[in-house]
């Protein structure tokens, strides 16, 4: 799937992302991204699909989980998402 | 054999456990540190069991359940986050020296200490007697559920209530009781901690503990390292359960605790169950000359520990006599000498204690060769 990334700050915060969004319908798999993705070395990621990504969004927002950074896919490979 | 000493550990696990440490060893790699597939099936197998912990001890969220080696471990982190700079703090007068020693060892950094005595099985002096001991500076109260010695459940809610009213955080070592009573945080408005092993009540493989955290964040680590996360930065994680798991995971072992979770879950009155074998066990050990018996004869507040000892043959050699015949318990002071000290004995004691894979036919196989020991 060449999805949307959302960063989250560890491997645990990407799984229960993963379980809530499942629980809303949203298909999510639990990835390890590029390092530079990150930003502060390594870190884990939800991909969703860019049809559910502000569903996601809101989704986790309102569940207090710590969004660190979001990537739609680009021409290069990922462009920032300014949320 | 005959095993009655599932208060060290439960020897005899469910199927389940056995299957799921098997299956895990031969498909979990580190969690949370590659992005393979192995890698994966290992984070998922602690996520899964932080949601079984979670909803068993009534925590916030799946990262409030920090792994840890034992409870002891998890003690320790509490303890020494807690009490780290200096303070006061209120134990009862049953703790285990996993208690009693982390404190004895911040004493260097300002801590001081005062235990609660009450005698075995009032649990109403033994609550007046916590109240009795906190100081203007007390940090936290720090009590056993279940004594390890003499299986006297303590009143925990009381005990609670007691800290809520007075704002003193409580931290519950649940070595114990943890998988036989039910312990929830979320019953527990006063609890900051509560620090359990897996390899007991829970049913799962040695090297597993769980620290359940009000919050958490709030302590420094007890250990610094490799999380797998923010790994530019100097310093450990803020949050959890990164903060308190460093060093790869136990992935194998925490496999089989949440295989023994779930089995506990599913197997209901575990307490009656060890409680009926005890009171058996007591009315039949009762009958034997001399036998001394420390017993909750109100049946109110006793587990399925049951400590003693014979008139004419010591601890040590009552256990040596019985392991002898194939059977298991433990003797001497079951590393809790200040719980002997409260209770008025000197000489350490002979425990049986229970698991939901005893019956009565082991008890009586017990009391058959403790008749034979005694002459």
């Amino acid at each position: 799937m060449n999805g949307c990334l959302i960063i989250l700050r560890s491997v645990t915060y990407a799984q229960r992302a993963k379980r809530v969004l499942e629980r809303n319908g949203i298909s999510a798999y639990v990835i390890k991204p590029e390092a530079h993705l990150v930003g502060n070395g390594c870190g884990f990621a939800v991909k969703v699909s860019d049809v559910y990504l502000a569903e996601s969004l809101d989704i986790l927002s309102g569940e207090n989980f710590g969004i660190m950074k979001v990537y739609v896919p680009s021409e290069n490979g990922y462009r920032e998402l300014r949320v | 054999m005959t095993y009655l000493d599932n208060a060290a550990t439960t020897l005899i696990k469910p199927q389940s456990v056995t299957d799921a440490v098997t299956e895990a060893i031969k498909t979990a790699a580190n969690a949370g540190r590659g992005g393979h597939g192995a890698s994966m099936r290992a984070a998922d197998i602690l996520f899964e069991c932080r949601e079984t912990a979670a909803d068993f001890f009534g925590a916030k969220s799946a990262e409030n359940i920090i792994f840890t080696l034992n409870a002891t471990h998890a003690l320790n982190i509490a303890i020494h986050g807690i009490m780290g700079k200096g303070g006061h703090a209120v134990i009862s007068g049953y703790e285990h020296n996993s208690v009693v020693r982390p404190l004895a060892f911040l004493g260097d950094k300002g801590v001081s200490f005062s235990v609660a005595r009450a005698p075995l099985f009032e649990p109403e002096l033994m609550v007046e007697a916590i109240n009795r001991e906190i100081k203007k500076n007390t940090k936290a109260v720090i009590v056993t559920h279940v004594s390890n010695v003499f299986g006297y459940i303590l009143p925990i809610k009381e005990i609670n209530a007691l800290c809520a009213s007075k704002g003193i955080p409580l931290v519950i070592d649940a070595a114990q009781s943890a998988g036989c009573i039910p312990v929830k945080l979320n019953d527990l408005t006063a609890v900051r901690f509560v620090c359990m092993p897996g390899h007991k009540g829970l049913y799962g493989p040695q090297g597993t503990g769980i620290l359940v955290c009000r919050d958490g964040r709030e302590i420094s680590p007890l250990m610094q390292g490799g999380t797998g996360s923010q790994s530019h930065e100097a310093f450990q994680p803020d949050f959890l359960p990164d903060r308190h798991e460093t060093g790869t995971q136990n992935a194998h072992g925490i496999a089989g605790l949440n295989a023994g979770i779930k089995f506990v879950c599913k197997v209901s009155e575990l307490y009656r169950h060890e409680r009926e074998l005890l009171d058996y066990c007591t009315e039949e050990i009762g009958k034997i000359s001399g036998a001394t018996l420390y017993y909750d004869h109100k049946k109110q507040c006793q587990s399925g520990v049951l400590s003693f000892n014979l008139a004419r043959v010591n601890a040590d050699e009552v256990s040596y006599q019985l392991s002898l015949c194939d059977i298991a318990v433990r003797s001497g002071f079951h590393c809790a000498p200040l719980a002997h000290e409260t209770a008025g004995d000197r000489m350490g004691t002979v425990r049986v204690s229970f698991s939901v894979f005893n019956d009565f036919s082991d008890v009586e196989t017990l009391v058959s060769a403790l008749k034979k020991i005694n002459v």
